[in-house]
């Protein structure tokens, strides 16, 4: 026998071993995987927590700033509350949809959803939706965006009524739209079905989402990138972007709803807005807990939420009540 | 010693027999993907192999070069039963109306894929449209008339053409052809088939030009030289002598063009507009719309449940309408190299 050969696939064996060994001894991370709205937010969480800057460092982990008495790391206190060491945090993106299937399976700790669990499943009963546990961290804003052409025309306040017709195809010239002085026909641009934001915006427009009657939505775009580039490569369109999506080419346009009162998008009440949650699964463990307390307290809400993204946070009473509902700390 | 007594007593065969059913666990152990117990599994086949070829290295090499050049088929023969287990579950319930029906309503759960269909149909028609009489030219022309130096020009250029990454043409379909035939039409909307066709047309015109020259160049001279002795001009001669003898074989290019642009995704998907309802009037090419590929890639990611399923049915459908298609060029190709042979 050659002992050279046996040292090199003995060498070769150990590389394989090495290969596997992280899903081998994956018992300390806190995985997490869901929606591309979500990720912005916990992509900041995990790499303030991977990094785990220590108090001195106070433009990281400003504890004091925020009424935390502590000399800890920031993982450190965050798991320290629950009793843990810091654990790793593995995120992956792909769909709301394919994060409630893992969180389900066991194969991730959190599944992150821009939809709600019964809205993605309007089949599922009530009972099987239960083990789903919600946690909402922030909010998301759609506006309404047009093509710039169309707002320089003028179209600068939609109805509700408009809004509808529109996207159901009883509208189809921007000539029957009242604020409107232009002679073009409307392109409808709409989100892919299934997906968070379509679904939300349906239950925003019509209460459910169980609409078949849409045939004024000329285009479906997967993504805000791509309904954002149809807006702006069209001089006729109308779509439905995330507030960070909107610019000088595809401006917003105000909303006159229900109530009568007219709203732009930064105001309170805004209408096409959907919770961005994060689920765990039959309750919610110390190991996620400790994660969700640091997105949920003043800090995570003030430096993942509003300084990082265009999201909106939590108001004080829903803040309250989400942390109410985590595990109480030791 | 005891080496000499054991190779005696295992044959080749039998050990050759043990490596393929080795190989195979290392392909089903990478089908189900990395759970614990597979590593086990997969260390064994390696702790296996490397025995084996310490002790029987040329029997082992052997087996392990079979286990490779058979993985391909393999590997089809897996996705094709994995896709007709998933599949299948669509087609069960109502079969036709699944196939012809002209609803596909993701909340209301009902689905079938006419629409997508006649998507399908209409951008792969209009592809051909524009690639067929490309292709088929430059192939009479690079095989026939083109003089040596521009002919190395253009048979690398219609190769690399067929190199470029469909998320290229796509890009370039979606940011600037969609807004050009806006603009030119005079059309309100982004997304329509005609684009996508027109992009999917040169997507597909390197595997007609490359195919239906081989058919060209497969006809044997003396065919055309004979005519040639009879006083015919070179285009007659090409005309009727030599595209008669290769129309088989340029069918074949054009069905596997075919085939090539059904199955294209990434470009349609970027450019089309993901509508999935059937135009109206039918044959109305400038409204948005949908193909199967372009239903499959830009869904899978939200469905769940039995939008999973019909979706998966999509993909069965397509899997085996690209497969007859490729087949049947295949056929038509060997019986062409078959008859010159013996002629």
């Amino acid at each position: 026998m050659n002992i050279n050969k046996l040292a090199g696939f003995s060498l070769g064996l150990l590389m394989v071993l090495l290969l596997f060994s992280p899903s081998l001894f994956a018992q300390n991370v806190l995985r997490i995987d869901g929606s591309s709205t979500v990720f912005p937010v916990i992509e900041y969480a995990t790499s303030y927590w991977k990094n785990n800057p220590p108090i001195t460092y106070s433009e990281f982990w400003p504890a004091e700033e925020y009424g935390i008495d502590t000399d800890k790391n920031l993982a450190d206190y965050w798991a320290g509350l629950y009793g843990l060491d810091k654990f790793r945090v593995q995120k992956n993106l792909s769909h709301s949809g394919q994060g409630l299937r893992k969180v389900a399976k066991g194969n991730v700790d959190i599944g992150i959803s821009s939809t709600a669990v019964r809205f993605e499943y309007p089949g599922k009963l009530e009972k099987e939706l239960n083990k789903y546990t919600p946690h909402i961290i922030g909010y998301d804003r759609q506006a309404f965006s047009v093509s710039k052409e169309v707002y320089e025309a003028g179209c600068a306040v939609l109805t509700k009524e408009e809004i509808v017709g529109i996207f159901k195809g009883t509208i189809t010239n921007w000539k029957g739209v009242n604020s409107c002085n232009y002679d073009r026909e409307i392109q409808a641009v709409g989100r892919t079905v299934g997906s968070g934001t379509e679904t939300m915006f349906r239950v925003n427009l019509f209460g459910s989402a169980e609409v078949s009657d849409l045939n004024g939505v000329d285009v479906r775009q997967g993504q805000n990138q791509m309904v954002k580039r149809t807006l702006v490569s069209s001089n006729n369109a109308i779509g439905y972007p995330g507030v960070e999506f909107i610019t000088d080419e595809n401006p917003a346009v105000e909303v006159t709803w229900d109530d009568g009162a007219t709203y732009s998008v930064e105001d309170e009440g805004w209408p096409l807005g959907r919770p961005l949650y994060m689920y765990t699964w039959q309750g919610t463990s110390k190991k996620e807990a400790a994660f969700l307390r640091m997105i949920l307290s003043d800090f995570g809400q003030d430096v993942f939420v509003e300084q990082n993204t265009d999201y909106y946070t939590l108001s004080d009473s829903e803040q309250a009540y989400q942390l109410d509902n985590l595990p109480e700390v030791e | 010693m005891i080496n000499d007594q054991l190779k005696e007593k295992i044959s080749p065969r039998f050990l050759l027999a043990s490596v393929v059913f080795i190989s195979f666990s290392v392909l089903f152990t990478f089908f189900v993907l990395f759970q614990t117990f597979n590593v086990y599994l997969f260390l064994l086949v390696v702790a296996g192999v490397v025995i084996g070829w310490i002790f029987y290295e040329d029997s082992t090499a052997k087996a392990l070069l079979f286990a490779a050049s058979t993985s391909a088929g393999t590997i089809l023969i897996l996705i094709a039963s994995f896709l007709f287990i998933r599949g299948l579950p669509a087609f069960q319930e109502d079969p036709i109306f699944f196939i012809i029906g002209s609803e596909w309503d993701v909340y209301g759960e009902v689905y079938s894929l006419g629409p997508m269909i006649w998507g399908s149909i209409i951008v792969t028609l209009g592809a051909t449209a524009l690639a067929a009489p490309l292709g088929v030219s430059s192939a009479i022309f690079i095989g026939k008339f083109a003089p040596k130096w521009l002919r190395g020009i253009l048979k690398p250029a219609i190769e690399l053409l067929a190199g470029i990454p469909s998320v290229v043409y796509g890009f370039l379909g979606f940011v600037l052809l969609n807004r050009a035939i806006m603009d030119y039409f005079d059309i309100s909307n982004l997304g329509q088939y005609f684009a996508p066709s027109i992009i999917l047309g040169f997507m597909a015109l390197p595997t007609i030009a490359s195919v239906a020259e081989d058919a060209i160049d497969a006809v044997p001279t003396h065919l055309e030289k004979g005519a040639l002795a009879l006083g015919v001009t070179k285009w007659q001669a090409i005309k009727e002598v030599t595209l008669p003898s290769a129309s088989s074989g340029i069918t074949a290019a054009l069905i596997l063009g075919i085939g090539r642009a059904m199955g294209e995704t990434m470009a349609v998907t970027m450019m089309i507009g993901h509508k999935t309802a059937f135009p109206s009037p039918l044959y109305d090419i400038f409204e948005p719309g949908e193909t199967l590929t372009s239903l499959i890639a830009s869904q899978i990611g939200e469905a769940s449940g039995q939008s999973i399923d019909a979706l998966m049915g999509a993909g069965l459908l397509l899997f085996f309408v690209v497969l007859a298609l490729s087949v049947t060029s295949r056929l038509i190709q060997s019986r062409l190299q078959r008859r010159f042979r013996q002629g």
